[in-house]
């Protein structure tokens, strides 16, 4: 996943924050955890279109208008159907399974 | 931030005081791009946790602080009759096989107290944890309480 923080540059309402993100892989999946707490988990939007991932949340009673935006270039090939998102205690993690045809495959050779 | 700086300005040598100014320009830059002079290193927004504010409620003070990954078993609170402390730990681990792309996330360890501005009643402090955001409401004594003065018309 490569870092696409040029793209979030555009005009918006109020406080415009970057939350900090780990991002993981294991053989079958990337897993993206981003510290953003102070939201609703029903307020958080993933927009992930391959190569594009976005994250956007809105702050719950903050002063001012806040909001967390990150967006990311997703490399390997992501089963989107299957991706799935957690909000616990402010911090989300989002797992997005590697599609099949990304996942590395052990070929066996045989001998003649 | 600049302040630091600004006493270049008075330096009697040659030259530096042209230097101190586009030092400046420089330094106004790279404040406006993100770069984190105390820290060194350009920010991607907030790195260190926790954020915290006092802010003062009238007849209490509330105290946030953004604890993201916390329970309420990494948190501890002493309150006195003015002052509150806050004691909070995060640990990180990786979990097996897994590679690290990239590692914003820290660990940290704190413990800060707060100085209030007037007494309050260590028995009536409330606090809760909720999405990673832990409110600490410190009731006021009723003596520091705001008091409305009705205002009679002079004869």
């Amino acid at each position: 996943m490569e870092n696409n923080q040029h793209k979030n540059e555009q005009t918006r309402q109020g406080n415009v924050l970057a939350p900090p993100v780990d991002i993981l892989e294991t053989e079958q999946e990337l897993v993206l955890v981003a510290d953003i707490p102070g939201v609703e988990p029903s307020k958080i939007k993933l927009d992930i279109q391959p190569p594009d991932f976005k994250l956007e949340a809105e702050v719950v009673g903050a002063a001012q208008p806040t909001t967390y935006v990150r967006s990311f270039h997703v490399e390997e090939r992501i089963d989107v159907e299957r991706v799935n998102a957690r909000y616990d205690a402010g911090v989300l993690t989002v797992r997005l399974p590697k599609s099949s045809a990304a996942k590395p495959r052990r070929i066996e050779v045989r001998s003649a | 931030m600049l302040g630091r700086y600004s006493e270049w300005r008075e330096w009697p040598l040659l030259g530096l005081r042209d230097l101190s100014k586009q030092f400046d320009e420089l330094r106004r830059e790279m404040d406006r791009a993100g770069f984190d002079f105390d820290r060194g290193g350009f920010g991607l927004g907030r790195e260190v946790w926790p954020t915290v504010s006092v802010s003062d409620k009238g007849d209490a003070w509330e105290l946030k602080a953004e604890l993201p990954g916390l329970s309420e078993k990494d948190v501890e609170l002493t309150a006195n009759a003015d002052s509150v402390t806050l004691r909070a730990e995060r640990k990180l681990e990786t979990p097996a096989r897994h590679t690290v792309h990239r590692r914003e996330r820290a660990a940290f360890r704190l413990a800060r107290t707060f100085s209030l501005p007037t007494k309050i009643d260590p028995a009536k402090v409330e606090a809760a944890l909720k999405n990673g955001v832990l409110t600490v409401t410190l009731a006021k004594v009723p003596e520091a309480q705001p008091r409305q003065i009705a205002v009679k018309a002079g004869s």
